[in-house]
């Protein structure tokens, strides 16, 4: 006996309220940084400037292969021709700070400002989320990007001076450098980020935000200079005092990590003096933790005004 | 009981936005009526523990208000009055991002975020950035967001600002799906009187900070059990006179149709009956006299 059989449907588009799982996590965090990561790289901007970062880096690998070239030519150091130092040139190179400045102002900037304009941090915080989840997220989502946008193109120009030379000889020469490159780019990560949050979650507009950062950045590096150029001021804390602002730090602390300022104009008797370190990481840790604690003061899910 | 709020204070400084609020919110879909300024969403924030109460206890889902804030944030949902979007994401990344931040896996808070757009109506706009969005979509994306991790409470703060009838009915449409189709208990807060009629149940007071009634909509539009609704088959001037004659207060009479507010201890039928039967006029209805919302709504806060 033949049946009607009606087929099933073929989803079921009746809505129904979600019961599956469902929990607080402990890395909650990491979320809003996946998600701050993914919408800053999809920004054209984003790689125009993690290119320009790439030619510095290309530049590095250029100086190594003539300044190689020119020791082979002419016998380097047997004839008395000053000797070319690959620490020296890393230093030098690393001490071009705009680029990864530029990238740290387009990413940081807004990244709780545009939150603050859109009342974003409203959506983030009735979900659950404390403040510090927020402000830590944020911040780690920038730590990562700064960090491999600048690790990425440094280890491919210190493997290809590597390469060039011997991986065995290069280690053997140069393996304070190999020990501790990875670390550079942490410093400028971190405190970059830091900052960078503390001034946006100030803010409501992410240009205003830049604008102040760049501001304090270079108006305080100018204005450190100042200082350490006064005559009053003795040839020991000379060195040390003109670090003592954001970028100073920032490369007052990657030198004494890779043990050398570099030189004069890449000029391989002309050493630059070392700034001490510790004035440099206490100020950098004041700067940090003042700045984070500032975001954390400022960023609520409503306007409190108190009358 | 979704809610329990005793003695509840909120102040800005010395501005006090809520005073020893008290009340017990029971299922379903409750509206949180009040003027504007009078507390009404400084309430919402307490009760989600983005303002410290400075004075009171209370308690959402069995959670409290003080102590709980995160597990309590991970079964209810909030739509929040201001135009509120994460910059430079589709809504459908956005609705994801919130299930995810409330704590759904990953694979799951797509689906949902997928499922949930289609059943708001913003099936076809969901790859759209939320910026680009009309002020009745990003209504729709607001309530996706916080409906999207399946709460078992939502709070809809002002859900009709801004709209445009058409998408007002929609949104109220929805509202009413959620709240008595979908199981959802829902706190709508609003100032506008026919919203919180087309879709709660029940009704919180606010004015000034303070919570003045808690009833019902039947029992907020019900008039006192004295006050009756007459009408007879045609005006007669002498019912009015013996109905006053009799102590009754004839509170308004527009052709065949009389308000009367009986006296207390008396009968109304039995009155209305006899006083009928006297003159010679023929009673065709009696009923409870009922008010509009927005009479009872004023008595509330006078």
């Amino acid at each position: 006996m033949s049946q009607d059989v009606h087929p099933p449907p073929i989803a079921d588009l009746t809505y129904r309220n979600y019961d599956g799982p469902k929990a607080l996590r402990p890395l909650r965090w990491w979320t809003i940084s996946r998600s701050f990561i993914r919408a800053a790289i999809r920004k054209k901007a984003f790689w125009v400037l993690f290119g320009l970062l790439c030619m510095q880096w290309m530049l590095f690998a250029l100086i190594v292969f003539f300044r190689s070239q020119a020791e082979r030519v002419t016998g380097g150091a047997e004839r008395g021709v000053p000797t070319f130092n690959l620490a020296d040139t890393f230093a030098n190179v690393v001490d071009v700070w705009i680029w990864v400045f530029a990238i740290a102002l387009f990413i940081g900037a807004g990244s709780i400002a545009a939150d603050n304009r859109a009342n974003a941090i409203q959506v983030y915080l009735s979900k659950p989320l404390t403040r510090a989840d927020y402000i830590l997220g944020k911040w780690m989502g920038m730590v990562l990007l700064l960090y491999f946008a600048q690790f990425v193109p440094m280890f491919a120009a210190l493997l290809y001076a590597a390469l060039d030379k011997g991986l065995g000889e290069f280690l053997r020469e140069h393996s304070h450098l190999a020990l501790m490159f990875p670390l550079v780019p942490l410093i400028p990560a971190v405190i970059h980020s830091s900052l960078l949050v503390g001034i946006s979650a100030l803010n409501r507009t992410p240009a205003i935000a830049g604008i102040a950062y760049t501001g304090i950045f270079i108006v305080w590096n100018v204005l450190a200079m100042t200082i350490a150029a006064a005559p009053i001021v003795s040839d020991e804390s000379r060195t040390t005092l003109m670090f003592l602002n954001p970028r100073g730090v920032i490369y007052g602390l990657i030198f004494n990590l890779i043990g050398t300022r570099g030189t004069f104009g890449f000029q391989a008797d002309r050493s630059l003096p070392l700034p001490e370190w510790a004035p440099l990481l206490g100020l950098a840790l004041v700067l940090c933790a003042g700045s984070l604690a500032l975001a954390v003061l400022r960023v609520r899910a409503v306007e409190v005004v108190k009358g | 009981m979704v809610a329990s709020i005793r003695n509840l204070t909120v102040a800005y400084g010395r501005n006090v936005a809520v005073s020893g609020a008290t009340c017990d919110i029971p299922e379903g879909c409750v509206g949180l009526l009040g003027p504007n300024g009078a507390g009404k969403t400084t309430l919402i924030k307490a009760l989600l523990g983005f303002l410290k109460p400075s004075e009171g206890e209370g308690t959402i889902l069995g959670y409290d208000i003080r102590q709980s804030c995160l597990e309590l944030r991970l079964h209810v949902g909030l739509m929040p009055e201001s135009d509120c979007h994460i910059p430079g994401m589709s809504a459908v990344e956005y609705v994801a991002l919130a299930a995810e931040l409330s704590g759904l896996p990953r694979a799951n808070a797509m689906q949902r975020a997928h499922e949930v757009l289609e059943y708001c109506g913003l099936g076809e706009a969901r790859y759209r950035f939320v910026e680009t969005y009309s002020t009745g979509m990003k209504q729709k994306a607001k309530i996706a967001q916080a409906l999207v991790h399946g709460p078992q409470l939502l709070f809809l703060d002002e859900p009709t600002n801004g709209l445009d009838p058409e998408s007002r009915e929609e949104m109220l449409e929805l509202i009413r799906d959620i709240s008595h189709n979908k199981g959802v208990n829902c706190i709508v807060s609003s100032h506008l009187l026919p919203d919180i009629e087309r879709t709660c149940d029940w009704i919180l007071v606010m004015s000034q900070g303070k919570i003045r009634s808690q009833r019902s909509v039947t029992d907020m539009k019900g008039a006192s059990d004295s006050v009756w609704d007459v009408e007879l088959k045609e005006p007669a001037a002498a019912f009015s006179a013996a109905l006053e004659a009799r102590g009754a207060k004839v509170l308004s009479s527009l052709s065949n149709l009389y308000r009367v507010e009986v006296p207390q201890g008396e009968h109304a039928a039995t009155m209305v009956l006899a006083i009928a039967r006297d003159i010679g006029a023929e009673v065709r209805g009696l009923r409870p006299a009922s008010r509009s919302l927005e009479e009872a709504f004023l008595e509330a806060i006078s």
